[in-house]
């Protein structure tokens, strides 16, 4: 990603202080029962964090964008890949290196409620880390906690208290002093302002604004609040399931997204400060990241999806119905797999037949030919319970390329956004979003 | 819903003056302290505050359902000419229902999806048996559950937070409602669900007639899915406007600062514009403004009088601001003692 130096020019200066290459976070439980395959977090991520800037990881839940950041720190264990800080993987560090990433990274989780001990006086949790690491002399400790409180607008006499006696936004401003107690060049904010009111999180935004004006502090802001990350990050990376569909300056990519995951979200936000886009609504709810779709992670959700050109004559309707057999089949195979159906079945709990479901999707659409006897097969394999063997038979002549090919990036120019629709031979997002719109 | 339209019906729930007050061993916490306003039929109204500004103990109270020591010390709840404050809730259970925040708290781990839907048809509607069931499929249809005929055999820990949320919907059209209250039912959600959510209660809105009360912190949800918004500050509706007006022409400085201080109306690199201090925790009757120690504006007066709502419609819309900056036209000294006169009326 050499191209992104032209924005880091913005943000100071072109040497990255982190590279992401390649990182796999990959969570197995291994059951005594069943073994499952593993949980994919992190799928894959490549990026560059600049000094001095602050990018942005948005996503939604389960999208391991917290998962990412953990594992940057060395909190969760890298399955594969590389964190690359002064050329050194900090990833798989032990010992003496572990400690030394450890104190020049810090991290701020979302709930302070949680993550501040309450049997402790905010002077001994700002204190902790400094202890940890033995840094200079008990006198000197305490000297430093009194002027991290008075740094992120605390008072001295607050030494003494207990958490519980403070507010959410005061309960923030104490996992920041804490985080900042070792001195770090390198923050992960994880959702540092969701659990406060909007007048609070805007003295918190502008305290962490601030702090890296004064301190020279380089951030990784993760957050599912798109109008909180236009306001703080100079470049931002969209996640979806483990995986990172676009990435760029913050501004041109509120201004001009181009993956349709980013369309899709931006349009999504309510009111009208979000953005001028139509909104789209997403069928459905994000694929378990321990079973992710082949090819594109969002083909089963994607309002621009790439469909097969022989079944070009096929109405919007159509390709509504088809899509949401295929998730009923799909939810309805991956819940075959689990224990807990299979404690059902045994207990004598028969499958609602599917001939219902069916009949309300397709009762007022018209398919015919070739597409309609596949999908009159599918129905017969389903009736028979086999769900698995249908949903492939439907994927194989309705998959098209975004199942079949996993997208690369298609853009320069310090932007990424991996989207087979970003090749020549594709229309654009935009056109095709607009033009089945408008025949809904 | 047009002005003219409301003028001749009568609303279907008026919230009057109500006070709701907690006494605990230390202090009395006046948690909802004279909020009056009003819902139509088929309209979606909002109630917009922080933590601690009394709106979810506005939104239990309207249920009936404030828990010890809590209690509804005044007012009126009218629900179609029946004050429920004095008539009790009996008569009226299921015509009026809620969804909270978190889903999974309000669905039963122990039973289907289906077993949870059917109880309320029962209840409400008097349907048992193959009835009740291809009811609760209906239901879980109209709430956009796909394959629904497996699902309402499911038990919630089964279905994803969006699908949850859903299935609290269908248990709460379940009971035939004619005001839904959404307390919070999108915050835990994520933005592309909540979109889906919000869709679907503007469809029960606009195809069963249903009217929504969303009581919110978040001024997106407000700005999207609202049609006319009271906004409550520490116990008290300090404006109310139609949603369109309040954006555009918010009056009450703590509109002004809520919606200033909201990331993305502000320049990147900007500092963001706060609020100093905290929402206070009203232990005693309201005699003053209670933003005035945080207010920009506040002067002398402001500690001494209780601003009472005052009408400042520019146009036909209705608007109305609670502050002693108002009427704007009338000279600062005559507006404040036309405030205390209001309040002396009241008593």
């Amino acid at each position: 990603m050499t191209q992104n130096t032209l924005d880091a020019r913005d943000a100071g200066t072109e040497e990255p202080l982190v590279s992401v290459r390649d990182l796999k976070t990959y969570y197995t439980d291994d059951s005594i029962i069943a073994s499952k395959p593993p949980v994919k977090a992190v799928d894959g991520v490549s990026f560059d964090i600049y000094e001095g800037e602050t990018l942005g990881l948005v996503g939604e839940s389960g999208c391991g964008k917290s998962t990412l950041g953990r594992t940057m720190l060395g909190l969760e264990t890298a399955t594969d890949g590389d964190v690359l800080v002064d050329g050194t993987d900090v990833a798989d560090l032990s010992g003496r290196e572990r400690r030394e990433w450890a104190r020049n990274a810090g991290m701020v989780f979302q709930d302070p409620e949680e993550s501040l001990n309450d049997r402790m006086t905010i002077g001994e949790i700002v204190r902790e880390p400094l202890d940890a690491h033995s840094v200079g002399t008990p006198d000197e400790r305490r000297e430093r906690v009194r002027d991290l409180l008075d740094t992120v607008g605390l008072q001295p006499e607050h030494y003494y208290r207990y958490p519980h006696q403070f507010s959410g936004g005061q309960k923030q401003r104490i996992g920041i002093a804490r985080a900042l107690a070792l001195e770090p060049d390198f923050l992960v904010l994880d959702e540092p302002t969701s659990a406060l009111d909007v007048s609070v999180q805007a003295r918190i935004i502008n305290l962490l604004n601030d702090l890296q004006n004064d301190l020279g502090l380089t951030y990784l802001f993760i957050s599912h609040d798109l109008s909180v990350m236009q306001h703080i990050a100079d470049r931002i990376a969209v996640m979806y399931l483990g995986n990172i569909a676009e990435l760029g300056p913050s501004r041109e990519v509120f201004a001009n997204p181009e993956h349709p995951y980013t369309v899709s979200l931006l349009s999504a936000v309510p009111g009208r400060h979000g953005t001028d886009l139509d909104r789209i609504s997403l069928p459905g709810t994000p694929p378990s990241p321990r079973n992710p779709p082949n090819g594109c992670p969002f083909n089963t959700r994607c309002p621009a999806k790439i469909r097969p050109a022989e079944h070009d004559d096929l109405s919007v309707d159509a390709w509504e119905a088809i899509e949401a057999f295929r998730e009923v089949l799909r939810g309805r195979a991956l819940d075959q797999d689990g224990v807990f159906a299979e404690v059902k079945r045994r207990l004598g709990f028969v499958d609602a037949d599917v001939t219902e479901s069916v009949d309300e999707l397709f009762s007022n659409v018209a398919i015919d030919g070739a597409a309609w006897e596949t999908i009159e097969d599918a129905i017969v394999l389903a009736d028979s319970g086999r769900y698995a063997d249908a949903e492939a038979l439907l994927a194989d002549e309705f998959g098209g390329v975004c199942e079949e090919q996993d997208p690369t990036n298609e853009l320069d120019d310090g932007r990424v956004s991996r989207c087979h629709r970003h090749r020549d031979e594709y229309d654009d997002v935009a056109t095709v979003i607009e033009r089945r719109r408008a025949d809904d | 819903m047009s002005r003219t339209q409301r003028v001749t019906d009568a609303p279907l729930l008026s919230v009057r003056d109500l006070r709701t007050v907690f006494h605990t061993e230390r202090e009395d916490i006046h948690a909802v302290d004279g909020v009056s306003f009003d819902i139509y039929e088929g309209e979606s109204v909002g109630l917009v505050g922080e933590s601690g500004s009394g709106k979810s103990v506005t939104a239990r109270s309207i249920l009936g359902l404030v828990d010890e020591p809590g209690h509804i010390e005044d007012g009126e709840i009218t629900f179609r000419g029946d004050n429920l404050v004095e008539s009790g809730w009996d008569a009226h259970r299921g015509d009026i229902s809620i969804i909270f925040q978190d889903p999974s708290n309000a669905l039963n781990p122990v039973y289907t999806v289906g077993n949870q839907i059917e109880e309320a048809l029962s209840i409400h509607q008097g349907l048992s048996g193959s009835d009740a069931r291809q009811e609760a499929v209906n239901l879980l249809e109209t709430v956009g559950i796909p394959d629904a005929d497996r699902r309402v055999d499911e038990y919630p820990h089964e279905l994803s937070g969006g699908m949850q949320q859903r299935a609290v919907i269908a248990i709460a059209l379940a009971c035939d409602p004619d005001v839904l209250v959404c307390d919070e039912p999108t915050t835990a959600l994520d933005v592309t669900i909540q979109a889906q959510i919000l869709d679907l209660l503007d469809d029960l809105r606009r195809e069963e007639g249903l009217a929504l009360l969303f009581i919110t912190h978040d001024m997106g949800v407000i700005e999207e899915a609202t049609d006319r918004v009271n906004v409550i500050y520490a116990g008290e509706v300090v404006e109310h406007a139609s949603t369109e007006t309040l954006f555009e022409n918010p009056k009450h400085p703590y509109t002004q600062a809520l919606l200033e201080s909201i990331p993305g109306r502000t320049d990147p690199g900007q500092e963001l514009p706060t609020i100093p201090g905290e929402v206070p925790t009203p232990t005693e009757p309201a005699t003053d403004c209670r933003f005035a120690p945080r207010c920009p504006k506040a002067f002398d007066a402001c500690t001494q009088v209780h601003p009472e709502p005052i009408d400042i419609a520019e146009t036909e819309t209705e608007h109305e601001a609670a502050c002693l900056l108002y009427p704007e036209d009338r000279p600062r000294e005559e507006a404040v003692s036309l405030h205390q006169s209001k309040t002396e009326d009241d008593r």
